[in-house]
C-alpha cells in the first residue's frame, strides 16, 4: 500500500494530478528558488506552482434574499491561494445578495485583495414571485 | 378527466440527460417535445454539485454543476420544448402512454417516442446491512450535499465518511470548509474508488486520512450518532476480528454507490440488464421495446456528465431514425476484470460509443474482445481505473462478420493503494 505523502510547510513533495499516473515529484529549495527534480514537463510546471504558491478554484454558497432558494452557489473566477481559503470562506459567510442574480455575474472584485480573483455567481436565481407567496400563505 | 396530449417525444426527467436529449430531439425536428421534471427546477443533481470539474470534454473549460446546467437551461428556453416542472410521472405503459400529475392536474401523453432519463439514486444504510442502533446523523453523501449546498444546513460537526467514491471525497472537502471535522474516509477496497485529483484536492489538501481496507462494522448512539466502530478487512472484504476501533463522531456519511432508478421502466415492461441495473440498450440507446430510449445514469452510472450529455444528444437524434429498433447483431458481455459494458447490444457496429468500466485499478492494461472463445481485438491502455470509464468508438472495433456473443475482458498489473 502506498501511503499519502505527509504535507508540511517545508514539504517539497507533490502528488502530480496533471494525468492519472499519480507521480510523486520532488522539489529542491535553495536561494535561487525551487527546482523540480523529476516528472514530465507538464508535471514539473504543476509541481513548481504547487511549491511556490498552491492555488485552487474555491466554490461555496452565499446567502440570497428575496428568492425561492436560500443559497446562491458561487466560485472564484481564478484559482485562489490555498493558504488563504479558510479566511475567504469566513469572509463569504458574511455576504448576502439580493435576487434576481444571473449566472456569470461578478459579485465582488479582487477577493481579499487578490488581484484578478473575482467572486462569480454560478446559478441564475429569480426573484421570488409574489403570486407564489400568496399561494403558500393560503 | 386527464388532459390528453399527443406528442412525438416525451422525456422523463430534467437532469443533464433529459435536457440534452429534449434539446437535441427538438433541434432534429421532433414536434412537439415535452420534458417532464419532478422537481421545481431543471438541472437535476447538477444544481447541488457546486464544485468545478464539469464540461472539460464538452466545452474545454471547467464549469461547476450549476453553470453546466445553466447552459442547457438557457438553450431550452430559446426553443419550443415544453418544459413541465413539478410534474411527477406516475405510470408509463408498454404502449407509451405516460401518465403524470402536476399542480395543473393529471396529464396523459400518447407519445411516439419516450426517453427515459430518470437518473439514479444512492445506496442506503439498509442496502449495506450495517448493524447497530438507529440514531439520527446517518446521511447519504448526496443528501448531505443537498443540505449543505441548497439548504445551507450543516448535517453534523464530527463526520466519518464511508466510501471513497468521488461524492464522498467532494463532501469531505465541502464539510471541512463549512467548519465540520472529517475524522476519516473509510474504504473497504484496497484502492481509492474516486479520482486521484479528488483525493489530492479534497483529502490531502485538508490532511483528512484515508483508511483503505477498512469498513464500518457498527453504529453507536441512541438519539444521535455517538461513534462508529471501524474494522480492518481481509482480502475477501470480511471484517477481521480484533481489529475494531471506535471513532467518536456525530455523523456518518455513506458514499457507497448509486443505483439506476428504473421503477417506471419496469412498469413499461422494458428489459433490464442485471449488471447495470438499467435498460438493455443498443448503440442508439434504444431499449428492447419499440419507441423507448434511455440515456444518462438511468442506463448505468456514468462518471462524467460530459459523457451523459454526449449520449443523450445521440438519443435526441435517434428519435428520428426508424431503424433504431432493428434487431441487434452482437450481444456484449462483461468478462474478467470488467464491471460494466454500455451498450449491451450492437446492430451493425458502425456508430456510437462503447463505455467500459474496469473492476479494479490496472497498470499496463489490455482490453480484449473475444468471439466464440477467440480473441479478435486487443487494445492497450497504460492506466485503467474503476473511477474512469474507458470510452471507445464502436466503429473502430473490427467486429466479426458473424453475429453473436462478444466477451470483453480487462487484464493488467493490479495497482493497490492510492495511485
Amino acid at each position: 500500500m502506498v501511503l499519502p505523502v505527509k504535507e508540511s510547510a517545508e514539504s517539497t513533495k507533490v502528488i502530480c494530478i496533471v494525468c492519472p499516473k499519480g507521480c510523486i515529484l520532488e522539489g529542491r529549495r535553495d536561494e535561487r528558488g525551487v527546482t523540480i527534480q523529476n516528472g514530465c514537463p507538464r508535471g514539473q510546471e504543476y509541481a513548481y506552482r504547487e511549491l511556490q504558491n498552491p492555488c485552487r478554484i474555491v466554490t461555496t454558497t452565499i446567502a440570497v434574499r428575496n428568492a425561492a432558494l436560500k443559497r446562491l452557489p458561487v466560485r472564484t473566477s481564478l484559482p485562489f491561494p490555498k493558504r488563504r481559503i479558510p479566511e475567504l470562506i469566513d469572509f463569504l459567510h458574511t455576504l448576502s445578495v439580493e435576487a434576481p442574480v444571473r449566472v456569470g455575474t461578478v459579485l465582488m472584485e479582487n477577493l481579499l485583495g487578490e488581484p484578478g480573483v473575482h467572486l462569480v455567481a454560478t446559478r441564475t436565481i429569480e426573484r421570488k414571485s409574489p403570486s407564489r407567496e400568496t399561494e403558500r400563505q393560503t | 378527466m386527464p388532459r390528453r396530449v399527443k406528442a412525438q417525444v416525451v422525456v422523463i426527467g430534467g437532469g443533464p440527460a433529459g435536457m440534452a436529449s429534449a434539446l437535441a430531439a427538438f433541434e432534429n425536428g421532433a414536434r412537439p417535445v415535452f420534458l417532464l421534471e419532478r422537481g421545481e427546477y431543471l438541472g437535476g443533481i447538477l444544481n447541488q454539485c457546486i464544485h468545478p470539474g464539469f464540461g472539460l470534454h464538452l466545452f474545454g473549460e471547467e464549469l461547476t454543476g450549476p453553470e453546466y446546467a445553466e447552459r442547457f437551461k438557457e438553450k431550452l428556453s430559446r426553443t419550443q420544448v415544453e418544459v413541465l416542472l413539478n410534474t411527477t410521472v406516475l405510470e408509463i405503459t408498454p404502449q407509451r402512454i405516460v401518465r403524470a400529475v402536476n399542480p395543473q392536474g393529471v396529464w396523459e401523453f400518447e407519445t411516439t417516442r419516450a426517453v427515459l432519463s430518470m437518473g439514479c439514486r444512492e445506496r442506503t444504510r439498509g442496502m449495506l446491512r450495517l448493524p447497530g442502533t438507529r440514531p439520527a446523523g446517518i446521511f447519504t453523501a448526496g443528501l448531505a450535499q443537498y443540505l449543505v449546498n441548497i439548504e445551507g444546513l450543516l448535517p453534523g460537526k464530527e463526520v466519518l465518511i464511508l466510501g471513497s467514491g468521488d461524492i464522498g471525497l467532494i463532501m469531505a472537502r465541502r464539510l471541512t470548509l463549512e467548519g465540520a471535522t472529517v475524522k476519516a474516509v473509510v474504504e473497504v477496497r484496497d484502492s481509492l474508488s474516486g479520482l486521484l485529483r479528488n483525493y489530492v484536492q479534497c483529502l490531502h489538501d485538508f490532511n483528512i486520512p484515508l483508511w483503505l481496507s477498512h469498513t464500518v462494522t457498527t453504529i453507536q448512539g441512541k438519539e444521535r450518532v455517538e461513534g462508529v466502530v471501524v474494522s480492518r478487512v481481509d482480502e475477501g472484504g470480511r471484517a477481521i476480528p480484533g481489529s475494531e476501533r471506535v471513532v467518536p463522531c456525530d455523523t456518518l456519511l455513506l458514499s457507497v454507490g448509486l443505483i439506476p432508478e428504473n421503477e417506471l421502466s419496469r412498469q413499461a415492461s422494458i428489459p433490464l440488464c442485471p449488471r447495470t441495473g438499467g435498460p438493455v440498450i443498443n448503440e442508439y440507446f434504444a431499449c428492447e421495446r419499440e419507441g423507448f430510449f434511455a440515456c444518462g445514469n438511468v442506463v448505468g452510472v456514468f462518471d462524467l456528465v460530459d459523457y451523459v450529455t454526449l449520449v443523450s444528444q445521440g438519443v435526441g437524434e435517434a428519435v428520428n431514425i426508424p431503424t433504431a429498433f432493428s434487431p441487434a447483431k452482437y450481444h456484449l458481455v462483461p468478462g474478467d476484470g470488467v464491471s460494466l459494458v454500455i451498450p449491451q447490444k450492437i446492430q451493425e457496429g458502425k456508430k456510437g460509443f462503447l463505455f467500459l468500466r474496469s473492476l479494479q485499478s490496472f497498470r499496463q492494461a489490455a482490453v480484449s474482445f473475444s468471439f466464440q472463445g477467440k480473441e479478435f481485438h486487443k487494445l492497450r491502455v497504460p492506466l485503467c481505473y474503476p473511477s474512469e470509464m474507458i470510452r471507445l468508438n464502436i466503429q473502430d472495433i473490427p467486429w466479426p462478420s458473424q453475429g453473436g456473443e462478444i466477451r470483453i475482458g480487462i487484464t493488467g498489473e493490479r495497482i493497490r493503494g492510492i495511485y
